[in-house]
């Protein structure tokens, strides 16, 4: 009997997403999930802690100053802070990558509502609106813009950071990317790498584009003549 | 003493509006502002009287204080101390929204809201004050044709596709949105083209002469402020008072060394643009000359006489000699003081 050998080459780059279809898919929703779970919670907490300082010059620059400090810290060393008081998996993920996404979207914030024309604040003070309403109705709409673009480069930076994210359980595609990288040369290995890095990177330019259509369509038509 | 201003004509004027609420008493008792950690006060005991229906213009050097003074009747800046009064009621504790929209505000920098309609623009305070769609719809229409904008060309249309020119029509249209009965100037026209601020004066001095609100208008421009006001108010340092008065006599009789320089040269010409044919007494019969309208002014006649005329039918009442012109300015002079 002949001995019949097998050729061993690792399968091609779409043969391997075929085969691990289902597990690529459950990747990706859990990264789309994290993303979003994060940047909602982003956009609420920093549009807020915007507006609580955005009068006094210096809250804002204690608080820009303070999210800048975090924002230095190498992200490895975050998780990995993090993985004592909160243990491994979604949780110390999140906690994380909240930290890190609200530098771009509180700067934005205060910047955009302190660039308000102050003739067109005194105007609608003058015409009798309260306090509340200015911001409301005058200040906060024009200052939205400015929003927007923070929280789109606050998503861009969260996509990239959540691949680490995978070090400490962390839900999505980073995992692909480090089980690929730390086990470099065998079988299959420089697949999971770039179904990891692809993935991340389409899901980022998606999410990118998905965002200039959402500002296009909350942008008051006024400013966009 | 009678005198009629030189513009009569009102291209853009179209509709007049129904039930204006006229002009009320605007009471200024030792209005003080002073500034956290400066030594002198920004105003001092500034009081006024400013009568129901006229248009008081503040004319002063820059940094006198006639902005601050113009901005505490609204409380925009809040007074140190002193007294708000309008139309005999205390407004100086009155919640400052509730005082705001009984006050049109019209400023230099005009203020328009960019995300929002000319039509949304024109609508503000009729919305903060709650009335119905169809009656703020129909306010909005009527005050857009008052400023000459179509309301079906321009309501839809947002304020960066409008020209200055016309955004500051919409800006005076949204000021007497509510019908107030005081309205607040701060250089209004102040930034537009030469033309464009001729025009846009004019037809606010007669859409004034219409609605008869309480103006309070504030400008460094004393050319503008003989144009608008049925009184002067020259402002010096700390927004004190030089002279309060008719055009005619703060140009005949100046108060004060401050208000002469502020006068300017060529007081007695400019003067003369004050005053109206119509008032003039003149020679029966036409003669060899030409014609002017009785509306004309003194300045007009002594123009028509510098370019060779020998005398001036004015209208169909009579005719008048260079000699006559002269007797009626020195009367004019004396009459102001």
């Amino acid at each position: 009997m002949e001995d019949i050998i097998v050729p061993l080459t690792p399968p091609t780059l779409w043969q391997y997403i075929e085969l691990q279809r289902g597990k690529i898919t459950l990747a990706v929703i859990a990264q789309i999930e994290l993303v979003l779970l994060v940047m909602s919670i982003v956009s609420v907490t920093a549009i807020l802690t915007g507006l609580l300082v955005w009068k006094s010059t210096a809250a804002s620059e204690a608080v820009t100053g303070f999210w800048s400090v975090i924002f230095t810290i190498p992200s490895l060393a975050m998780f990995i802070f993090f993985i004592g008081p909160f243990g491994l998996g979604w949780l110390p993920a999140v906690i994380a990558l909240v930290l890190y996404g609200q530098l771009p979207v509180v700067r934005n914030t205060i910047v955009g509502l302190r660039s308000v024309e102050p003739a067109i604040m005194e105007s609608a003070a003058a015409m009798g609106m309260k306090p509340f309403t200015v911001l409301r109705k005058i200040q906060f709409p024009l200052a939205w813009p400015v929003i927007m673009v923070g929280i789109r480069v606050s998503a861009m930076l969260i996509f990239g950071i959540s691949a680490i994210a995978a070090y400490v359980g962390g839900p999505g595609l980073g995992d692909y990317l480090f089980s690929g990288l730390a086990n470099l040369g065998s079988f299959n290995s420089m697949n999971q790498t770039l179904v990891g890095a692809f993935g991340i990177t389409i899901l980022a330019l998606i999410f990118d584009g998905l965002f200039v259509l959402v500002r296009r369509v909350t942008t008051p038509r006024g400013l966009r003549v | 003493m009678d005198y009629l201003f030189l513009f009569v004509a009102l291209p853009h004027l179209g509709g007049s509006v129904s039930n204006t609420t006229h002009g009320q008493e605007i009471r200024l008792e030792q209005l003080t502002k002073r500034y956290p950690n400066t030594q002198k006060d920004a105003v001092s005991e500034f009081s006024l009287v400013i009568p129901a229906g006229e248009c008081v213009v503040f004319v002063g050097p820059s940094g006198c204080g006639k902005t601050t003074t113009m901005k505490m009747i609204n409380r925009i800046i809040e007074p140190t101390s002193g007294r708000i009064v309008i139309g005999g009621e205390d407004v100086t504790k009155t919640p400052a929204h509730e005082l705001r929209r009984n006050i049109g505000y019209v400023i230099q920098q005009i203020g328009l809201f960019p995300h929002m309609t000319i039509a949304d623009n024109v609508a503000t305070v009729p919305q903060l004050l709650g009335w119905e769609k169809s009656k703020t719809r129909a306010r909005v229409n009527e005050l857009l044709e008052l400023v000459g904008l179509d309301p079906s060309e321009y309501g839809s249309r947002y304020p960066k596709q409008l020209s200055g020119g016309q955004q500051q029509r919409v800006g005076v249209a949204r000021a007497l949105a509510a019908d107030p009965a005081v309205l607040l100037m701060d250089e209004p026209f102040g930034a537009t083209d030469p033309i464009t601020r001729v025009r846009l004066q004019k037809e606010f001095r007669a859409l004034q002469r219409e609605l008869k609100k309480t103006v309070v208008f504030v400008t460094h421009d004393f050319e503008e402020a003989l144009l608008l006001g049925d009184r002067i108010a020259v402002l010096s340092d700390q927004s004190k008072v030089e002279q309060y008065g008719t055009p005619l006599e703060i140009l005949s009789a100046p108060a004060t060394k401050k208000v002469e320089s502020f006068v300017g040269e060529a007081a007695s010409v400019r003067m003369l643009g004050l005053v109206s044919l119509a008032s003039v007494s003149v020679v029966s019969g036409k003669v060899d000359g030409p014609m002017l309208p009785e509306n004309a002014t003194l300045r007009e006649a002594m123009e028509a006489f510098i370019t060779g005329a020998k005398s001036i039918n004015i209208g169909e009442r009579g005719h008048l000699t260079f000699e006559a012109l002269q007797h009626e300015i020195a009367k004019t002079r004396e009459g102001a003081k």
